[in-house]
C-alpha cells in the first residue's frame, strides 16, 4: 500500500520525516516493502487488514500509536432527493457471489479536470488523473478502501442492473479495451441483458463517464472474496479494485464511501444527488468481543493498567459496551474485519504498546521428554560415517522432470516444466553432482540423504534414502555397514537389476556398478549403537580359501555355499581380488576341525563348479 | 615372588628404559654389551644361573629366560634399523605434507547441526513430518480457511488440487506434532525441513527451500519468553552485540503475531544496499499460537498457551558460506575445498 505522506498529513499533524513515519508503520505491522521513494511510503501489506488498503486506515493506526488525534473527513450527510419510480435504477441481485450493491443517482454534473488538491494526491499515489468523476471515486477508495464504480446513465443499455453469473460466450470490452470472452463462472453486471461490468474486478468501455456525461449511476459493491479472488486469478486482472474486493470489506463501508464520494461530487462536479436502490438482502450485524483482562496477562506476560487498555481500544474506534472488574465487552468496528477472537485485541494492544517494550524472560518450565525419534539421529550418525569414508555430502532438488517411469509423482502446477515431478531417486541428482566434480578434476564420492517419493499405491509415500555415487561402491557400502557393526550382509542378484543388499535376511538398499542406496529406516533395525570393540587379543579361528569362479558364475552363489558350512561362519569376507579369483576368509566364534570344514567346503563349491586353491 | 621371577621382570625394565634412552649407534652396542654381553652381560648372567636351579625351577625360567634373550635381541635389532636409517637418511620435517582426503558435510545441514546444538540445550526435541502434505495440516489447522487472502502468501504446488499438495512451511509439522501429542503436553520442538513453493527460481528464491520452524506450548507461555528465545538463539548464531528489532506482524496462525528483524550487520543500520535501505533485515516470523490452531489440534487454549516462528535457513547458509545464487547451494554445482 502506498501512502503519499502529503495524503497522511490531511488525517493527522506530526512534523516526522518520512523515515520516521516509516520506523512507526514497521513497528504497527507495515513494513516498508520498496526503499522510500520521496514522499511516498510503499508499505508491504499482509493481506489481513483490508482497512490497510486505505490511506485514512492507516492514518488511524499511526495516530493511535503516536497519542495523536485523527483528523474526520466531510461526509455528505444528508439523504438525496427522492426520484420518480420511472427515473429509478432497478437493480436485481441474482448472485450469492454478491453481498450488497449500494447505489446512487447523480443528475446534471459537469465532467471536467480536477482540482490540483485532487490531481496532486492521485499522482503521488501513481493514478493518472482522467476526469473529475473518475478521479473521485480512484481518490475515494484510496482514501478509504472502498472500489467504487460510475457509469454514464445514457449509456446503460436498459434502466436497470442485474448482479448475475454470465452466460457462456458473452462477451466484454473493459475500461482498458480488452475483449474477454465470459463464462458461466464469472459475476457481471449486466444491464438490458447485456454485461457492463465484470463484478468486482474492471468496468466496461461502454457505459463508461466520459466528457459528454451528465447523470451517474454510483455503485459501491460489496462481493464474496473468495469468488473475486478465484475469478480474477482465472481472467488474470489484477487492479487497484480487485486487490481491495478480494479482501474481506465490510458490507457497511459502502455507505461510508458513497457519503464521502458525494460530498465530493457535489462539491466539484456539482449536479444533483437522487435516492436510488441500496440491494442489501441480509444486513450484517455487529459483531461483539470480550476482552479479559486474564487473558491479556496469559499471553503477555504483563500487567497493563486498564486505563492504558481503554485508550488504546477507543483510539482504534472499538466502542466499549460494558466493563467489569475483570473484563471489556467491545464492539468491533465495522473496518475491522480480521478480528476473529478475544486475542487479536490482546494482538492490538501489544502493537500500539510497541513491541519494543515487552520484557525478555527466560523460559522457567520444567523440559518437557525429548520426542526426537531414533531415525532422526540416526541419519545424523550416516552423515558423518560418510564423511568420515571421505565423501561429500550434497542436497539436490526433489523437484525433477518427469520421465514418466511408473509411481512417479506429478505436480498438478508446476511453473516450470523442469520440475513438474517429484524424484523416484537419489541417483540422477547426484550423478550431476559428480560431473560437476569430473570438470573440476575431482573424484571423491558423493552422498546424499533424503526422500524419494512413490504414488504407485493409492496415497502417496515418501522414503528415507542415503545414496553414495562414485567408484568402488562395494568398498564403500562394506565400509558403512561395517562402521555401523553389521557383520553379515549379502548381496543377492534374484535375477534382478540392481542387486539387493540383505541384512539378516530383510531388504535394506540396493547396489549397482556406480552407486549403492540404503534405506534408513529399513537399515537402522539392523545396526548397533555403539562400535564393535575388541580388549583381548584373542585367536579368531579362521579359514582362508582361494576360489575361482567360472565366467557367469556370481560370488552369491559361493556366498550361499560358504554360509551354509558347518559350524556356520560369523563371517564371510572377501580380503584378495584377481580378476575371477578371490581369496575368502571365513571365521568362527568357536573352534573348528580345520581340516573337515575345509574339505567339506572344496567339495560343495567343486561340485557347484567353482574351482578352489587350498592354501 | 621368588628372586629368579624378581631380576627377570627388572632386567625387562631397564632394558626398555635403556633402549628409549638411546639416540647412537654406539649407546645401542653399549646396550647390547649391558645386557646380552658374552661373559657379563645381566641376562647371560641369569642364563648361568639357571644351571643352579632345580630341575622344575629349570622348566618353569627356562623357557622365560629365552623369551627375554630373543625379545631383547629383536628389540636392539629394530631400534638399530631405526638408527642407522636416520642416520643415512634424515627425515626432513621441514616439507609440508599432503593432506588426506576427507569427506564433508552440506552447508546446509552443517547450519543445522548448529542450529539443533543450541535448542537441544534448551530442552528442545527434534521433530519431523511429511513433505507431501493435505490442506488440513498446511492451511486450515493453522487457522487459514480455503479462499482466505492470506493463502496468497504461499503459492503452493499441488499434487492434487485442493488437498494434496507439498508443504509451504514447516507449520504443517507443527500441526502434525501438536495434534498426535495433544494429550502429552508440554512441547519443546524445532523442525528443519524441505519446504516448497510455486515459484520460478531465481538468485535468491527456490521452488524448494529450507525452512527452521520452532514451538513451545506449555502453562504460562507468553510472549515474552519468545522474545528471550529468540533474542538468545541469534546471540548464538551471531554474537553478543547482535541488535534485534521486534515489531507486530501479521501470520494467519498466531495471535498476537511478532516480526522479527536483525540490524544490518554491513551498515549497522543506517541503511544500504544489502538491507535494502531498511537498516535491519527480517529474520523471522513468530507470534503466539492461534487459538483456533491449538483448538484445532486438540488442545485447549485457555490451559495451555505457545509460541512459534519460522524462518528461511537458505539465506543464513548462504551468507555464513559465501554462496550468492540459492539454485548453486541444491544444484550440485558447489565444490568443498
Amino acid at each position: 500500500m502506498k501512502i503519499p505522506i502529503t495524503w497522511l498529513k490531511d488525517y493527522v499533524e506530526t512534523d516526522k520525516k518520512p523515515a520516521e513515519i516509516a520506523k512507526v508503520f514497521t513497528s504497527l505491522g507495515l513494513m516498508l516493502d520498496k526503499p522510500i521513494d520521496g514522499d511516498v511510503l510503499d508499505l508491504e501489506h499482509r493481506m489481513d487488514r483490508a482497512d490497510w488498503l486505505s490511506v485514512i486506515g492507516c492514518a488511524r493506526d499511526f495516530a493511535a500509536f503516536e497519542g495523536l488525534k485523527l483528523h474526520e473527513q466531510k461526509v455528505y450527510g444528508k439523504p438525496g432527493k427522492s426520484v420518480v419510480a420511472k427515473k429509478r435504477i432497478t437493480i436485481t441481485g441474482k448472485t450469492t457471489a454478491a453481498h450488497r450493491f449500494n447505489t446512487r443517482v447523480f443528475r446534471g454534473v459537469k465532467i471536467g479536470p480536477s482540482p490540483k488538491w485532487l490531481v496532486d494526491r492521485l499522482e503521488a499515489y501513481g493514478m493518472e488523473s482522467k476526469n473529475n468523476i473518475v478521479d473521485i471515486t480512484n481518490y475515494t477508495m484510496v482514501e478509504y478502501g472502498q472500489p467504487l464504480h460510475a457509469q454514464d446513465i445514457a449509456k446503460l443499455p436498459a434502466p436497470e442492473i442485474t448482479l448475475r453469473k454470465a452466460t457462456s460466450g458473452e462477451t466484454i470490452t473493459t475500461l482498458l479495451g480488452t475483449t474477454v470472452v465470459l463464462d458461466r463462472e464469472t459475476d457481471i453486471l449486466a444491464s438490458g441483458g447485456k454485461p457492463v461490468v465484470i463484478m468486482g474486478i474492471v468496468g466496461g468501455a461502454e457505459t463508461g463517464v466520459t466528457e459528454t456525461t451528465v447523470d451517474i449511476l454510483l455503485d459501491a459493491g460489496n462481493y464474496d472474496a473468495r469468488v473475486i479472488r478465484k475469478t480474477s486469478r482465472r481472467l488474470r486482472i489484477m487492479n487497484e479494485t480487485v486487490s481491495r474486493c478480494d479482501k474481506f470489506l465490510d458490507p457497511r463501508l459502502t455507505e461510508v464511501a458513497l457519503a464521502r464520494a458525494t460530498e465530493l461530487i457535489l462539491e466539484i462536479a456539482g449536479g444533483t444527488y437522487y435516492e436510488n436502490e441500496d440491494w442489501y438482502p441480509h444486513p450484517k450485524l455487529p459483531q461483539s468481543e470480550v476482552l479479559h483482562f486474564a487473558r491479556l496477562a496469559q499471553l503477555s506476560g504483563m500487567d497493563i493498567p486498564i486505563a492504558q487498555v481503554k485508550r488504546t481500544l477507543r483510539a482504534l474506534e472499538y466502542q466499549i459496551i460494558e466493563e467489569s472488574d475483570d473484563a471489556l465487552t467491545v464492539e468491533v468496528p465495522y473496518f475491522r474485519t480480521d478480528i476473529e477472537v478475544e486475542d487479536d485485541l490482546v494482538a492490538d494492544i501489544l502493537r500500539i504498546g510497541d513491541y519494543t517494550n515487552i520484557p525478555a524472560t527466560p523460559l522457567a518450565s520444567p523440559v518437557p521428554v525429548d520426542i526426537t525419534s531414533a531415525l532422526y539421529r540416526f541419519e545424523d550418525r550416516l552423515r558423518d560415517v560418510c564423511a568420515a569414508m571421505g565423501c561429500d555430502e550434497h542436497i539436490t532438488d526433489p523437484l525433477v522432470k518427469a520421465t514418466g517411469r511408473v509411481g512417479e509423482i506429478h505436480l498438478a502446477n508446476s511453473l516450470s516444466e523442469d520440475q513438474n515431478a517429484l524424484r523416484t531417486s537419489l541417483v540422477p541428482g547426484l550423478v550431476h553432482v559428480q560431473n560437476t566434480y569430473k570438470k573440476h578434476g575431482i573424484a571423491t564420492p558423493v552422498f546424499e540423504l533424503g526422500s524419494v517419493y512413490d504414488g504407485t499405491a493409492s496415497t502417496q509415500s515418501e522414503t528415507r534414502q542415503l545414496t553414495v555415487v562414485g567408484s568402488d561402491p562395494s568398498g564403500y557400502l562394506a565400509t558403512i555397514l561395517s562402521a555401523l557393526g553389521i557383520k553379515n550382509y549379502s548381496l543377492s542378484s534374484h535375477e534382478a537389476d540392481p542387486v539387493l543388499v540383505l541384512v539378516n535376511l530383510k531388504l535394506v538398499g540396493t547396489i549397482s556398478t556406480s552407486s549403492f542406496t540404503l534405506n534408513t529406516a529399513a537399515l537402522i533395525e539392523h545396526v548397533s549403537p555403539y562400535q564393535s570393540l575388541k580388549t583381548e587379543i584373542a585367536h579368531v579361528p579362521s579359514l582362508d580359501i582361494s576360489l575361482t569362479l567360472p565366467t557367469g558364475t556370481h560370488f552369491e552363489k559361493a556366498a550361499k555355499i560358504l554360509a551354509k558350512s558347518a559350524p556356520k561362519p560369523s563371517s564371510i569376507a572377501v580380503i584378495e581380488r584377481y580378476e575371477n579369483s578371490l581369496l575368502v576368509r571365513l571365521t568362527w566364534d568357536k573352534q573348528i576341525d580345520a581340516d573337515k570344514v575345509r574339505l567339506s567346503l572344496v567339495k560343495a563349491l567343486e561340485a557347484a563348479g567353482i574351482a578352489t586353491r587350498s592354501k | 615372588m621368588k628372586p629368579m621371577q624378581n631380576k627377570i621382570d627388572t632386567i625387562k625394565n631397564t632394558f626398555i628404559a635403556d633402549l628409549v634412552a638411546a639416540a647412537t649407534l654406539e649407546a645401542l652396542e653399549a646396550i647390547r654389551i649391558k645386557y646380552l654381553g658374552k661373559s657379563k652381560g645381566e641376562t647371560t648372567l641369569l642364563l648361568k644361573e639357571l644351571q643352579s636351579l632345580s630341575l622344575d625351577d629349570k622348566k618353569h625360567y627356562g623357557p622365560l629366560l629365552n623369551q627375554l634373550k630373543h625379545y631383547q635381541e629383536s628389540e636392539l635389532e629394530n631400534k638399530y634399523k631405526i638408527l642407522n636409517s636416520e642416520i643415512k637418511n634424515e627425515t626432513d620435517l621441514t616439507i609440508p605434507g599432503t593432506p588426506r582426503p576427507v569427506g564433508h558435510l552440506h552447508p546446509t545441514s552443517v547450519v543445522i547441526r548448529e542450529m539443533n546444538e543450541f535448542f537441544r540445550y534448551h530442552g528442545f526435541s527434534i521433530g519431523e513430518g511429511p513433505e507431501i502434505e493435505n490442506a488440513d495440516y498446511n492451511f486450515r489447522r493453522l487457522n487459514l480457511p480455503e479462499g482466505h487472502p492470506a493463502t496468497d502468501l504461499q503459492d503452493t504446488l499441488f499434487i492434487k488440487e485442493p488437498d494434496i499438495l507439498l508443504r509451504t512451511h514447516t507449520s504443517s509439522v507443527e500441526t502434525r506434532i501438536l495434534s498426535a501429542y495433544h494429550d502429552k503436553l508440554p512441547l519443546r520442538v524445532v523442525v528443519p525441513g524441505k519446504c516448497y513453493r510455486n515459484e520460478t527460481g531465481n538468485a535468491t528464491n527456490n521452488s524448494f527451500f529450507y525452512q527452521y520452524q520452532g514451538f513451545v506450548v506449555d502453562k504460562g507461555i507468553t510472549i515474552q519468553h519468545l522474545k528471550d528465545v529468540l533474542t538468545k538463539f541469534h546471540q548464538f548464531l551471531f554474537g553478543k552485540d547482535v541488535v534485534l528489532r521486534f515489531r507486530y506482524k501479521y501470520y494467519p496462525e498466531v495471535s498476537p503475531g511478532m516480526g522479527v528483524d536483525m540490524q544490518c550487520q554491513f551498515c549497522k543500520g543506517v541503511g544500504c544496499g544489502v538491507c535494502k535501505y531498511r537498516g535491519y533485515i527480517e529474520v523471522l516470523g513468530s507470534g503466539m499460537i492461534h487459538y483456533n490452531t491449538l483448538l484445532a489440534c486438540g488442545i485447549d487454549p485457555d490451559i495451555y498457551t505457545g509460541f512459534a516462528w519460522g524462518m528461511g535457513l537458505d539465506r543464513l547458509v548462504m551468507s555464513k558460506f559465501g554462496i550468492t545464487d540459492i539454485r548453486k547451494l541444491y544444484s550440485g554445482d558447489i565444490v568443498y575445498l
